[in-house]
């Protein structure tokens, strides 16, 4: 298995950090809810964060905290999805901007996972919100399979995750046809 | 007494330049692949509809949805292996020449040489060779 250090990993896929953060701070503006201090990127510590007040409205917690999730799928998803199946056909001469396009959409596969710290403070939302109902055991499911899937990046599963993901346009497709 | 000021949110939708400029390239590459998608899809479904064709038989429908392949993109080697396979499984001899004119120039991998020994009629055997890819 190949380790690399963290600094490096965050170089090769700064796209994925600032998309990441850019989304907790779009969400934060569109939800109404301060942000005190944004860092988009950084290569050492935290490789970005941003620290936003308190909302008791679970709405709101859910665009923070998941937003991100569902943006940076969906980018990947599309982006990867002409490169992939220009790869499949196996094209003579694949045009540089597809291994671009490729590199840009794991990028920002990699890093779209919530922070386990981002999922904590939605199921303390749920919890108070909406006390011990099925939401909260959803938000709990939820929160062990982002603190499980954090604790997997030493195998890169981060890396596993943007590949699986940037397929299954593909699988679905193929699923279709008969 | 000491005193503490309040922290000063920042002003909402204000992003610096550099991150401004970057949404718009990471948006122009969104526009791009979406611009290209619609023809990769069509034929990555003729791929597909290809290899389902071959394997349930239907010779007919796996060459046209080949030949569809390589109409959109004549330098794809899974089409052109595609559509050699299935016409060297062909009993006319026509199209078995078809078929094996389709592989020419191409480097096969182990995989892909395989399938074709499995239907390639004994006398185009000895014309392949071994190279490095």
């Amino acid at each position: 298995m190949i380790v690399l250090p963290g600094f490096l990993i965050a170089i090769l896929t700064f796209p994925g950090i600032i998309v990441h953060e850019a989304a907790h701070r779009f969400f934060c503006d569109i939800a109404r809810v301060p942000v005190y201090e944004v860092c988009y990127f950084r290569i050492n510590g935290p490789q970005g964060y941003v620290i936003h007040g308190p909302t008791d409205r679970l709405g709101a917690h859910f665009l923070i905290s998941i937003g991100p999730l569902i943006v940076n799928s969906l980018l990947c998803a599309v982006l990867c999805f002409v490169p992939l199946v220009a790869f499949k056909l196996d094209v003579s001469q694949t045009p540089a901007v597809f291994i671009f396009l490729l590199w840009l959409g794991v990028s920002i596969g990699m890093h779209a996972f919530p922070s386990t710290q981002d999922v904590q403070s939605f199921s303390a939302a749920v919890k108070r919100g909406s006390g011990r109902s099925p939401l909260l055991l959803i938000a709990k499911l939820f929160q062990i399979v982002v603190v499980v899937a954090n604790a997997l990046r030493v195998i890169w599963f981060d890396l596993i995750y943007a590949v699986a993901l940037a397929h299954v346009p593909l699988l679905l497709l193929a699923g279709t046809v008969q | 007494m000491s005193m503490a000021a309040a922290p000063v949110p920042l002003k909402r939708h204000s992003y610096p330049v550099w991150l401004s400029a970057f949404a718009l390239a990471v948006l122009g590459a969104l526009a791009y692949s979406l611009m290209l998608a619609e023809p990769y899809l069509d034929v990555y479904l003729s791929l597909q509809r290809a290899e389902a064709a071959y394997e349930r038989g239907d010779r007919a429908m796996a060459e046209a949805q080949y030949t569809e392949v390589l109409t959109a993109f004549p330098s794809s080697e899974r089409g052109h292996i595609g559509i050699a396979i299935v016409l060297l499984s062909h009993a006319s001899e026509a199209k078995q020449l078809a078929g094996f004119n389709h592989l020419t120039g191409i480097k096969l991998n182990n995989s892909d040489y395989q399938r074709i020994l499995k239907v390639i009629p004994e006398k185009y055997r000895g014309n392949f060779r071994s190279v490095k890819k």
